[in-house]
């Protein structure tokens, strides 16, 4: 796998990491359609354009999206309505918007994008199969392609998520992702591994399997990206893969974009963004393995490289 | 260009029959399953005829062997999938990389909407087990667990092009290598949610509907679920499967027009169906069928039939819409119009349009009116065009 990453944007609540921030959703979107989104669709649709007017390619060939949870707002709004007024006198606008795929239906209307455009929404793997997917199509000779991840989180998703005593995070991540260089990449994803119900020693065993896998198995990992939860198998990986590449820097990357679904979107943001730059605190980063973890049953690993 | 994925089994669950044989016999004997609310609790009942499937969650559970008190789609989902594996001639997955790549767009729903009154007047009331699996891919996971299936799981969601999407999806993963067999399709349970949804955009026939007729009224909502099993060649070798149809083309485009409404030109169905008979290089007059999308609402059969013209000219095969018997499925009708597909060319039959009279004045053509059997089907063409512009086409080949 050497799939060039060109461009990425990242809309994250944490505030403590850099220039992360919720933008003004009007620079970025056209007003009279902003009118009429909920927030999760602001959300995804800002960090693809946002991503788009970075990449020198004004047309991706194709659009896929990750999403857990699809659009909760929505689907609440025209729910209580439904109950409130006992199935009488609904209006569809929230009904029309509450379609797991409305996010990447309104990027493709927004860009006038006929391409390849799909939608995965499969829990803490929604983001990792799309990347699986747009990296099929790469190989298949796809040219560009633009690949996100968005979970959102309301009153009454965080309220229930705290029942079920799950994080209740949100976020959007958006990359454009080809299979050549460019001049303006910012990184390489050279290993992608979906793995389900894996222990810590599996998840090592993998990420060893991962590294040995790719082109630079000589260069040593720089950064490791950790997304486990302490106290849990998933923070014993980490441990264990802090162990294994023990001259890596480390950063538990959820302590500033918070948890949800598709937070692994955030982190692959993040290692481009690093590898962009070349550098974390006076030591050079080349090379990042990103691992992630999400309700201790949905594992994912990327390794990250320098453009 | 390569011959195509093996298709090995099938599995469908619909209105018309619990599987594949049932839905069979209903489709050359012209019995619909389109009636009066049985099952579904709702205001509309008596108002609005749906299509569902005739046994309840308690039934579905003990058949399926799938606890009784999760959600219809899952239990819909395993009915079908089960079936599918079983077609194949299929024991046991040990020593393949598998998957499951599975399609809802209403996930828990039905379960969801029972949960929610009691969440409105408090919000920590409610029984959690009636919400834990609301995610569209919580339910993918209960059937993964039930099929044994681990390698790779994941769900799409894509509205009425969902599992047709879902089972190109994993015929890419079989070609490049990364899986040797999956179980591929979709499901989705009625639920008062997309009842209610549906109606607010007035595309909802009082009647049984009438695809492709000049006279249509709308479309009328169905349930079920339709999976195929996709294998590599090697795989087919091992296992001594039957190999003789294949997923030769396919292609998804977006008409990028509006969010629930099709281009007049039907521009994203033309590309969509342009692309799968390019991937299998095939000229249009190859085409045996066409399994349309034909919903019965003006909008899909005007941009879909304008798009056929297009694209077929002077010579468009013979074309049905089986939601005539099966109503719309919604995120299934990808999976269970491809079984359909597929029989029809291992059976060499052509399914008839229910309820045609009139020829829609801006197409050239009319659907077939009757059941035909003892034909040569070489190649059927399966539409599945969804809101938010996402359409998907799948051709089928005989081997």
């Amino acid at each position: 796998m050497n799939i060039h990453i060109h461009s990425a944007a990242c809309i994250s609540p944490g505030s403590s990491w850099e220039d992360l921030h919720e933008p003004d959703y009007a620079k970025v979107l056209d007003p009279r359609m902003l009118r009429r989104m909920s927030r999760v669709i602001k959300m995804g649709a800002a960090a693809a354009m946002d991503t788009m007017s970075r990449s020198e390619s004004k047309m991706p060939d194709a659009i896929i999206v990750g999403t857990a949870y699809g659009c909760l707002q929505d689907t609440e709004t025209f729910l209580s309505k439904m109950v409130e007024q006992q199935e009488q006198l609904l209006t569809p606008t929230a009904f029309i918007q509450s379609t797991h795929n409305t996010v990447g239906a309104q990027v493709a209307l927004m860009l006038g994008c006929h391409g390849y455009n799909n939608t995965f929404v499969h829990r803490g793997h929604s983001f990792e199969s799309a990347l699986l997917d747009a990296s099929l199509l790469l190989d298949e000779g796809y040219g560009m392609i633009l690949a996100g991840g968005v979970d959102e989180a309301t009153d009454t998703s965080r309220h229930l998520l705290h029942r079920f005593k799950v994080p209740a995070g949100e976020g959007s991540a958006f990359f454009t992702l080809s299979n050549g260089p460019r001049p303006d990449s910012m990184a390489r994803l050279t290993g992608l591994r979906l793995i389900r119900d894996a222990g810590p020693d599996e998840v090592a065993a993998a990420a060893d399997d991962l590294i040995r896998s790719s082109d630079t198995v000589s260069t040593p990992v720089d950064l490791i990206l950790q997304g486990g939860q302490k106290g849990h198998p998933s923070g014993m990986a980490d441990e264990l893969l802090g162990e294994r590449y023990a001259g890596a820097q480390r950063i538990a990357y959820k302590t500033i974009s918070g948890d949800h679904p598709t937070v692994s979107g955030f982190a692959l943001w993040m290692a481009a963004d690093l590898l962009h730059k070349g550098s974390l605190d006076g030591k050079p980063v080349n090379k990042i393995l990103v691992h992630n973890s999400w309700l201790e049953r949905y594992t994912s690993l990327f390794l990250v490289e320098h453009a | 260009m390569d011959q195509g994925t093996i298709i090995a089994g099938c599995g469908v669950v619909t209105a018309i029959g619990l599987d594949t044989a049932s839905c069979l016999d209903a489709l050359s004997n012209g019995r619909d399953g389109v009636g009066e609310m049985q099952r579904l609790v709702s205001t509309h009942r008596g108002a609005l005829p749906v299509a569902e499937v005739k046994k309840t969650n308690e039934e579905l559970a003990e058949m399926t062997g799938m606890p009784g008190c999760i959600n219809r789609t899952a239990l819909l989902s395993a009915q079908a999938a089960l079936e599918a594996v079983r077609d194949a001639g299929i024991d046991s997955f040990s020593g393949f990389r598998t998957g499951f790549i599975s399609a809802n767009t209403v996930g828990g729903m039905d379960s969801t909407e029972d949960f929610f009154p009691f969440y409105m007047k408090d919000p920590d009331s409610g029984r959690l087990r009636q919400v834990m699996h609301h995610e569209c891919g919580s339910v993918t996971d209960l059937v993964a667990a039930r099929l044994g299936i681990k390698d790779y799981v994941t769900t799409i969601s894509t509205a009425c092009s969902s599992s047709a999407n879902a089972i190109f999806h994993a015929a890419r993963l079989i070609r490049a290598g990364q899986l040797d067999i999956a179980v591929a399709g979709g499901a989705d349970a009625l639920s008062r949610f997309t009842l209610n949804g549906f109606n607010t955009l007035m595309i909802l026939d009082a009647e049984p509907c009438r695809p492709f007729d000049e006279e249509r009224h709308g479309l009328n909502l169905g349930e079920g679920a339709g999976y195929l099993v996709l294998l590599s060649d090697e795989a087919a070798k091992k296992l001594g499967t039957r190999t003789d149809v294949r997923l030769t083309g396919h292609c998804n485009a977006n008409d990028a027009y509006h969010q629930t409404a099709s281009s007049p030109d039907g521009t994203g169905s033309f590309m969509a169906m342009q692309g799968a008979l390019r991937m299998a290089g095939l000229d249009p007059a190859q085409v045996s069928y066409i399994n349309l999308h034909g919903t019965g609402t003006q909008n899909n059969d005007v941009a879909e039939g304008t798009a056929i013209a297009r694209l077929f000219g002077e010579s468009a095969p013979p074309m049905s819409s089986t939601k005539s018997f099966t109503g719309h499925t919604l995120g299934a009708s990808g999976g269970v119009e491809a079984v359909f597909s597929v029989l029809a060319i291992r059976h060499g039959i052509m399914y008839p349009n229910l309820r045609f009279r009139q020829r829609m004045k801006e197409l050239p053509f009319s659907p077939l009116t009757e059941f035909r059997s003892g034909q040569r089907i070489s190649h059927v063409l399966s539409n599945s065009f969804g809101f938010g512009g996402n359409c998907s086409s799948l051709l089928f080949s005989a081997t």
